[in-house]
């Protein structure tokens, strides 16, 4: 059975739709720099609400929409229950600066339709049948047979699921929540009155989540209207950068070639774009550096006797780009926390690096990513980083201006090239770790690194369980919150395997197959 | 008999308005596969009406608008069968 981020994602939903219309809506509305006093109005220009087109009644589309607007605009959630407007201190967004706070990841509650969390339900497919397996796999006794169909005591039932294997019918099932079955972190509970709440210590703002409620009712805080205002309102002479994350190609369509991408971006107002590629790069060579180094320690630890007996699991490198990742194996493994990498991730780098050019210049970072927005809240990183927002919203901002990158194709733009092969090759689940591992074995003559690695937290954390037990040992471990890795994110525009192929085909188009040196051109260092 | 021809539009208003989801669904099925050339076509037309109207695809050179992944996939298996 597909996973539940599967069935929803690289579908073109209503809600997908609402999303980008709200997203478009709001950037047009920033950029023609209407009066505050008009933010009534946007609701009833992103929908027509002469019928209800997503629920029951207008007057739950409308409280949605606003609530969803001001997560748009970066602001705390206004519910209901707040009884203030949800209008109320707008003007705090319209600011250059960082305005998100935590948390980013936020269930809309007039959103959520209360699925039912627990239980277990026969349906009417049950044939009542001689042999009736359910009762008789079923530990604790709480099944049985009625008139018209097998009965479950769920006063009794520990939820165990094995009648469900059990039914020759699949009359049995177990519902859950796409929220919480997406949640590869277990973070989703419900509250006393059965909405879906979020538990702000466990959750990592992969955002998985969010993609798979099918009533849209958890949505994430955008910086589209910082980003468009840092673009506007810049002071003379300041610069404003966008980094790009490996997984861009393709995202606006086949047409758009990364010249065109980049070019789309100048357009929008971007004085220069760089691929973060080029981060990435940086975190190759030095974490192979230090794979090169742990692959030395583990071979004299294996020749030493016995290093191994005292059940300690012998050390490994783990990746640092993905932030969900990093965050759930520090929270919940912290005796394996030390062994993933501390280095900053490819974002990161870039942003660094622009900023040793420029201290004045202003970095927008553009990914397929919702946790990059938590990971540039904090210190040191938000020095470095000024916003980020989604290919999604992007595209929202592009399509506010009217500016198709389509159309640009043909332009003679300079050839994009501000990474290896292997860097533009993160977007894509093992890439990193086959950057590493090449990367490795070419400047440091390792060979047969063994490595593993796992993507989507819930098969990250098995990963993590394995090693912990010590029952597998790998030398290095990738893990990616995303099905597929980053191209498989929540703020993706392209299907995950038509994403996959066009960055095979960025890779092959790289100068370098592997990244080089980036300080030994240069002269006359301090 | 000829292939059907199949021009989405993936200009920037179709491509954020689900037309790269076509594509793919288009790509899944086999028949459609067989049956249709598919090209990925930039914005030539103003028949979205800035995005309104999106996607639009071209069947046989003759313009359809907004249509969602099943009317499409249903409209060209209809005309692939007819």
């Amino acid at each position: 059975m597909p996973e539940i981020f599967e069935r929803l994602r690289g579908l073109y939903s209503p809600l997908t739709d609402l999303r980008r219309r709200t997203f478009a809506a709001l950037a047009r509305f920033v950029w023609e720099e209407r009066p505050l006093a008009d933010f009534d109005r946007l609701p009833f220009e992103i929908l027509d609400l002469r019928r209800p087109t997503y629920r029951c009644c207008t007057f739950r589309e409308l409280s949605i929409l606003r609530q969803r607007l001001r997560l748009a605009m970066g602001l705390p959630l206004v519910e209901e229950q707040d009884n203030r407007p949800a209008s109320e201190g707008i003007a705090a967004a319209f600011t250059p600066a960082k305005v998100i706070t935590a948390p980013l990841v936020q269930v809309l509650r007039a959103a959520c339709e209360k699925c039912p969390a627990d239980g277990v339900v026969v349906s009417d497919r049950c044939a009542r049948c001689l042999a009736h397996p359910c009762l008789l796999v079923c530990p604790r006794n709480a099944i049985t047979i009625g008139k018209a169909r097998a009965e479950i005591d769920l006063a009794r039932c520990v939820r165990c699921g094995r009648c469900v294997q059990a039914c020759p019918y699949q009359a049995i099932t177990q519902p859950q929540r796409p929220c919480a079955l997406a949640c590869g972190v277990d973070a989703i509970g419900s509250d006393a009155e059965g909405y879906a709440t979020i538990d702000q210590d466990k959750c990592v703002s992969c955002g998985l989540c969010i993609v798979s409620c099918p009533f849209g009712a958890i949505a994430d805080k955008s910086e589209i209207v910082q980003t468009l205002l840092t673009l506007k309102q810049r002071p003379a002479g300041a610069r404003v950068v966008a980094i790009v994350a490996p997984s861009f190609v393709g995202q606006l369509g086949r047409l758009v070639t990364p010249a065109a991408f980049f070019a789309g971006l100048r357009q929008l107002g971007f004085d220069r774009v760089m691929e973060v590629a080029y981060g990435a790069d940086c975190d190759t060579l030095l974490l192979a550096d230090r794979l090169a180094r742990l692959a030395a320690g583990r071979q004299f630890a294996s020749t030493s006797e016995e290093a191994l007996e005292g059940g300690v699991p012998p050390s490994f490198l783990g990746t640092s780009c993905c932030p969900s990742w990093v965050e759930t194996a520090r929270r919940e493994f912290p005796e394996l926390a030390s062994q993933i990498a501390d280095s900053f991730p490819p974002m990161v780098e870039t942003a660094k690096k622009i900023k040793e050019d420029d201290p004045t210049a202003q970095v927008v970072f553009i990914g397929p990513c919702i946790a990059k927005k938590g990971e540039s809240l904090g210190e040191p990183i938000r020095q470095w980083v000024d916003h980020v927002i989604t290919f999604e919203e992007l595209a929202a901002l592009l399509v506010a201006r009217q500016i198709d990158p389509a159309q640009l194709r043909d332009g003679a733009y300079p050839e994009v090239q501000d990474g290896s092969g292997a860097g533009r090759g993160y977007a894509v689940a093992g890439g990193v770790a086959e950057a590493l591992v090449a990367t490795a074995r070419v400047r440091h003559g390792v060979e047969d690194v063994p490595w593993q690695r796992a993507d989507t937290l819930r098969s990250c954390r098995l990963l993590l369980r394995e090693i912990a037990a010590g029952r597998t040992s790998p030398l290095l471990v990738e893990g990616m919150a995303c099905p597929g890795g980053c191209v498989g994110g929540p703020g993706t525009l392209l299907g995950l395997k038509q994403a996959a192929r066009e960055v095979a085909r960025f890779v092959e188009r790289a100068r370098e197959p592997l990244p080089r040196e980036q300080g030994s051109g240069r002269e006359g260092e301090a | 008999m000829g292939k059907l021809v199949v021009q989405v539009c993936v200009g920037l208003n179709c491509s954020f308005h689900g037309a790269l989801q076509l594509l793919e669904a288009i790509e899944e099925d086999t028949v459609l596969q067989a049956g249709c050339d598919v090209e990925e076509a930039p914005c030539l037309c103003d028949l979205c009406e800035g995005g309104t109207r999106s996607p639009v695809v071209r069947v046989d050179g003759e313009p359809v608008c907004g249509l969602d992944v099943a009317r499409l996939c249903d409209l060209l298996h209809e005309r692939l069968g007819g």
